[in-house]
This record gives C-alpha cells, sequence and structure tokens, in this order.
C-alpha cells in the first residue's frame, strides 16, 4: 500500500541487467511466492520481492521499480478476482485512499528529515525500530485475538468487555457510512483516520498492508477477507502512480515485471481461492507469522545500524553474520507464511476429494437401486 | 441435465478463451524479448513514451495471461474447493 514514491538522484548511473535463465526462473518462483502471499492477504508481496531481486544482482531501485509497476497490473487482477468473490468494498477503498495519501506525504516529509538530519545508517535505524515497534505491537494484539478465539473467551461469551479497538469503533462519530460489501457502519472520520494511519506507515516504512489490513479488521470491524480484497483494490492507485514515477526516470525493465508476472498471477489467484477454503482467524495467523519473522529480521539489523552509525563497534564477521540471520528471518517468513497457505489448501483439496467421492459413490449406488 | 450441459459447455469456452489469451500473451512476451535492444531505449528515453510502453504493457498482459490463468484455475481448483468453501465472522 505504499504511496509515494521517492526516487534518489543518484539514480543515474544504474544499468538494465542482463537476463539468464537462471534469473529468468528465479524471478517466476519470486513473482509466485509474492502472488500468493498477496492474493491470501491482500498484501505482503513486497517485502520479500525486492530483497529477493537484489540477491539476484538487481540494483537496489531497480528491484523497487519492478516491483511497483509489477503490482499496478497484479493489484487490478487481484481485486478483479476478489471483487468476483465479493471480497472489494470500493466505497471503503476510495474513502481510505484519500486519506491514505494524505499519510504518506506527512510520513516522506519526515523521513526526508530524518535522513537530512542524521544521515543513511540513521534513517535506516530510525526505519527498522518504527518496524520493530509496530509490527511488534500488531502481532501481539492480533496473537492475543487468535488465542482468545481459540480459548473461547471472545465476544461473544460476554466474558469480557469491550476491546479498546472496539471503544473506537463504537464511537460512531456522525457521519457513519454503510459500507455494503463489508456489511459494517462505520465513521467516515474513524475509516479516514485509518487510512491516514496507514499511509503514514506505509510512508515511514512501506509496508502499510501490514497495517492496512489489521486496522480494517480490528478498528473498522471488516471481515479479513473483505480487508485483503479492499487492500489490493487501493494497491491499484499506488502501483499506478509507482509505475508512472519510475518509468518517467528510466527506472523501469519492463522484462524484470513481465517475468515477474509468470508467477504472480498463478500465485495470486491461489491465493485468493485459498480465502474460499481457510478460515478468517487461519488468515490472521499467517499474518501474525509473517509479521513477527519480519520484526526479528529488522530486530536483528539494529546492532548493524547502531555501528554503521558510530555508536557501538562491531567485527566484519558479525556484522555479515547478523546480515544472514535478518535473511534468513525475512525470507524465511515468506517460507513459512506461503507453506502455511498452501497446506491448508492441500487439506481442503483432500477433503474435497472425499466429499467428491462420497457424492460419486452415492450416486451409484442410487443408480444400482 | 441441462443445467450440466450448459456448465460443460461454459466451462469448454472458458477453455478455448483461456488458450487464446494465453496465445495473445505470448506473442506479446515474444515482441518484448526479442526486441530487447529497442525495449530498453524506450524504457531509458525519460519521455512519456517510458511510461506509456510499460504501464499498456503491464494492463494488457496481466488482463490476457490473468485472465487465461484465473478461468484455468476456476474451472478445476476452484471447482473441485466448491464443497469446502467458508464465509464466516
Amino acid at each position: 500500500m505504499a504511496g509515494a514514491v521517492e526516487i534518489p538522484a543518484a539514480a543515474e548511473a544504474i544499468k538494465f541487467i542482463t537476463l539468464t535463465p537462471k534469473t529468468a526462473f528465479s524471478l517466476f518462483g519470486i513473482g509466485l511466492v509474492g502472488g500468493i502471499l498477496s492474493g491470501f492477504l491482500g498484501s505482503g508481496g513486497a517485502f520479500i520481492m525486492t530483497p529477493a531481486m537484489m540477491s539476484l544482482g538487481i540494483p537496489g531501485i531497480m528491484a523497487v521499480a519492478a516491483n511497483i509497476t509489477h503490482k499496478f497490473g497484479k493489484a487490478i487482477m487481484g481485486s478483479r478476482k476478489h471483487n468476483e468473490f465479493g471480497n472489494v468494498d470500493m466505497r471503503m477503498g476510495l474513502v481510505m485512499f484519500i486519506a491514505l495519501f494524505a499519510g504518506v506525504k506527512v510520513a516522506v516529509s519526515m523521513n526526508r528529515g530524518i535522513l537530512a538530519k542524521m544521515g543513511t545508517a540513521g534513517s535506516n535505524l530510525y526505519i527498522s525500530i518504527m518496524f520493530v515497534i509496530i509490527l511488534s505491537w500488531v502481532t501481539w494484539f492480533m496473537f492475543r485475538d487468535i488465542m482468545k478465539q481459540r480459548r473461547g473467551t471472545n465476544r461473544i461469551t460476554g466474558q469480557e468487555g469491550p476491546t479498546l479497538a472496539e471503544k473506537i469503533r463504537n464511537l460512531n462519530l456522525p457521519p457513519v457510512i454503510h459500507f455494503k460489501v463489508a456489511g459494517v457502519r462505520a465513521s467516515l472520520w474513524l475509516a479516514l483516520l485509518v487510512g491516514f494511519a496507514t499511509g503514514f506507515l506505509a510512508g515511514t516504512i512501506g509496508v502499510g498492508g501490514f497495517i492496512g489490513v489489521p486496522a480494517m479488521i480490528y478498528l473498522l470491524g471488516i471481515p479479513t477477507y473483505v480487508a485483503a480484497g479492499t487492500e489490493l483494490f487501493l494497491a491499484i492507485f499506488s502501483g499506478a502512480q509507482g509505475a508512472f514515477l519510475y518509468s518517467m526516470h528510466g527506472l523501469v525493465d519492463l522484462r524484470i515485471t513481465l517475468l515477474l508476472y509468470v508467477g504472480s498471477m498463478i500465485g495470486i489467484n491461489l491465493g485468493a481461492i485459498g480465502t474460499r477454503v481457510v478460515r478468517g482467524s487461519q488468515m490472521r495467523l499467517v499474518m501474525v507469522a509473517i509479521i513477527a519473522m519480519v520484526a526479528l529480521s529488522r530486530l536483528a539489523m539494529v546492532p548493524v545500524y547502531l555501528a554503521e552509525m558510530g555508536k557501538i563497534s562491531l567485527a566484519a564477521g558479525m556484522h555479515d553474520a547478523i546480515t544472514l540471520m535478518s535473511n534468513i528471518f525475512l525470507f524465511g517468513s515468506g517460507a513459512v507464511g506461503v507453506s502455511m497457505i498452501l497446506f491448508w489448501m492441500f487439506q481442503a483439496y483432500r477433503r474435497a476429494g472425499v466429499v467428491q467421492n462420497a457424492g460419486g459413490d452415492l450416486s451409484s449406488s442410487k443408480a444400482s437401486v | 441435465m441441462a443445467n450440466l450441459a450448459t456448465k460443460k459447455q461454459s466451462k469448454k469456452t472458458a477453455m478455448l478463451s483461456a488458450a487464446v489469451y494465453l496465445i495473445m500473451a505470448a506473442i506479446i512476451y515474444y515482441v518484448v524479448f526479442s526486441h530487447t535492444d529497442k525495449l530498453v531505449e524506450v524504457l531509458k528515453s525519460k519521455t512519456y513514451f517510458a511510461p506509456l510502453l510499460c504501464m499498456t504493457t503491464v494492463v494488457v498482459v496481466s488482463f490476457l495471461y490473468g485472465t487465461a490463468i484465473s478461468n484455468i484455475l476456476k474451472h478445476t481448483l476452484q471447482e473441485r474447493l466448491k464443497s469446502q468453501e467458508l464465509r464466516e465472522e
């Protein structure tokens, strides 16, 4: 959901890479993983796809450009598929987009100020700390909710009072809008606030969907699958803006984007179908697992940035070991998330086979009677 | 019975259109990858042609290839999983 796109001035010397069959196949795999996560959760592709492309030797800025251009088309098709399932609340998407755009602008201005005052390492440290704080809080909040649901001590039992999120939701400051697809009535101000906060965090840490989807679920009371679909609808706008700006600066390698599509279009359809056969609590569990691992990945990098700022000293071997550990957590989060999704889909597939066989047996026995 | 026949027909139509879309997408991929030098020239031009080429190709390819994959999965995996569909919350 990251909206505003900042393009560094030092992007002049970037060269387009030579594509080998190995690179092409790797891009297919990266697209597939990113597509499954995006189709299932509405977000979650970018944070893995960009570093994965960089590890193939694609310059960082071009990896971001290819990713955001790819996101544009992926979001169009993904939200179309979700819309087919009744998962996209366009009214909610449009309301949130306006506030989200403002939030991104404010965050980008703040990031620029920090970069000017503290340099690249300071800026990286600020972003990593924000990552750790926000993602840890979201992880804790969602994990607690899932556990409550599992224990059966959720709001249905009435054993506990309303949560903070429910109190905020129940304020109902006028005007209150009925979001038909989501099936909720929510204050326009609350929707704008969620949009702004999401945009601000997207502009600060670059992964707005991780915040936007849980915020839509908990603060606006939207079902998980509608939050995922609406998030993809929002991504169309940010993807279009990003694709336009990066290509105007000559940074989009269309070949990379097209190779990503080969995998991601399969992935996004698989993910969207997955939302139909997996419970909302399971979707949240995948999200929690990924968010927690990404938070750990960023936490691991804090000493590296402190060392780069000269605040602490770190041996070169230790620097590399920490970076490797951070990458393991980052790529591991994608692997864990995709494995969980595919495992549940495979279970549903097997159950469907049993149902189909039982139906077949029943109809053949009926025929014999 | 008539319903089953219509369903079979729509599956056949969907698969046929998926094949057509796949071929069209493959043609675009071929054109892009066989004219890399010219393509890179336009992409690096920093004129309005670069976003025009990029965004048009992205939209067309995602539509053609995406629709083809969607149609194929809709009539295979999605159909198979129909009995397992959930809608709670």
